[in-house]
């Protein structure tokens, strides 16, 4: 074999090794963003699964025996959150009541064979007129729930929202 | 024909034969990677589908369009089995949210979610996979194969407290939980046919809590 037909295998080699090397990749990487995704759809489940949860409590601490019909009733801004007696260590829903028991709690949840999440909730009240759904520290008819889904097998934050109204039963 | 000429036809075999299996294993593995993949996005989108589909309809236990109708919502749960569930809702008769129909249509209607055994599924190699039955009111059973192999369900009293079963009395039921998992049709490797781990299994898990059982 002459130098220039070394030369246009070895060439040749080179190029297809290159190939392989890159198709390789690209699956990898296919394969990563379906566990990303997989994983996400795992942290979106426990959101919802914390949202439904929240939703199933009373409006306001103000509102777990009696029905209130003035917002100045309600729990003011700063003081939303879980009552005294209510945390507990690590963070749990256990002993919640109301929707706002859920402000600035940080959540551990294990999926078994995935990984530990982390979630952490935010309560405020929002506005129920223009410009709508902002935050406000008037207490309103309106409480929203943020929630951020973290893990170290993500490499990015699920975030989720829920807005809460105050309605009774007739 | 010289030893060098015999050599170079040896050691362009050789190349030659080995550039070939290069070839050859990075279209198998290009094969196994988009039947893997194209697998495992397919089962993540019946998962999907399905949770949307459950959590659209659980979320509206004991609503009817004409209040009145649902004198005691919490009654509104008919059977709560591990397997099998009933309630009472008002189904859409429109998917336009414009539409007046989107709310239903005023009278209450039943809907049952029931799992048939892993045998009943024979058209699929997975022999873990069941299909979801639904049916409404009286009418015609409706049947999903989205890969299920499991499908469960746990509920739950007001003080959070888990109800055993047999549930005796569904009025108790005040939040519910339900697992499912779903599994590929086909493993790659056909040979592993029984083995369930050389299937891709997507499981989850949520919990849903209606407002309307809340209403007594």
């Amino acid at each position: 074999m002459s130098t220039g037909q070394m030369m246009l295998t070895t060439g040749a080699i080179i190029l297809l090794g290159m190939t392989v090397l890159t198709v390789n990749g690209m699956y990898g990487n296919h394969g990563t963003i379906l566990r990303q995704t997989e994983i996400g759809i795992y942290a979106t489940s426990l959101g919802t699964s914390m949202i439904e949860e929240a939703s199933g409590m009373n409006f306001d601490e103000k509102t777990v025996n009696d029905a209130i019909y003035a917002t100045s009733s309600l729990t003011s801004s700063g003081s939303l959150g879980a009552e005294s007696g209510e945390t507990t260590t690590p963070d749990s829903a256990i002993n919640f009541d109301d929707f706002d028991d859920y402000n600035n709690r940080v959540f551990g949840m294990k999926v078994a064979g995935v990984d530990t999440f982390t979630i952490r909730t935010y309560v405020y009240y929002v506005t129920n007129s223009s410009p709508y759904l902002q935050q406000t520290s008037t207490p309103t008819w309106l409480k929203k729930l943020d929630l951020k889904i973290s893990s170290f097998a993500m490499t990015d934050t699920v975030k989720m929202s829920y807005i809460f109204s105050y309605f009774n039963f007739r | 024909m010289g030893s060098s000429s015999l050599m170079d036809i040896v050691g362009s075999f050789i190349v030659g034969g080995a550039l070939i299996v290069m070839a050859l294993r990075l279209n198998a593995q290009a094969a196994e990677s988009t039947a893997i993949h194209g697998g495992s996005y397919i089962l993540q989108r019946n998962m999907t589908a399905l949770i949307d589909i459950l959590e659209f309809e659980f979320r509206k236990i004991g609503y009817c369009k004409d209040w009145k109708k649902v004198a005691d919502p919490t009654k509104s749960i008919r059977v709560a089995e591990l397997n099998r569930i009933r309630f009472l809702t008002d189904i859409p008769t429109s998917t336009n949210p414009n539409n007046v129909g989107f709310y239903g249509d005023g009278n209450v209607d039943s809907i049952t979610y029931w799992v048939g055994p892993a045998s009943e599924l024979t058209s699929t190699p997975n022999p873990f996979d069941k299909y979801l039955y639904r049916q409404v009111n009286n009418g015609t059973t409706e049947k999903l194969n989205l890969g299920l192999t499991q499908f469960q369900f746990s509920y739950f009293d007001a003080m959070n407290d888990p109800l055993p079963f047999p549930i005796t009395d569904a009025r108790k039921v005040y939040l519910m939980q339900v697992s499912v998992a779903v599994q590929t049709a086909m493993p790659y490797k056909q040979e592993y046919v029984k083995d369930s781990s050389a299937y891709d299994v997507f499981w989850k898990q949520i919990r849903l809590v209606t407002k309307n059982l809340k209403n007594r």
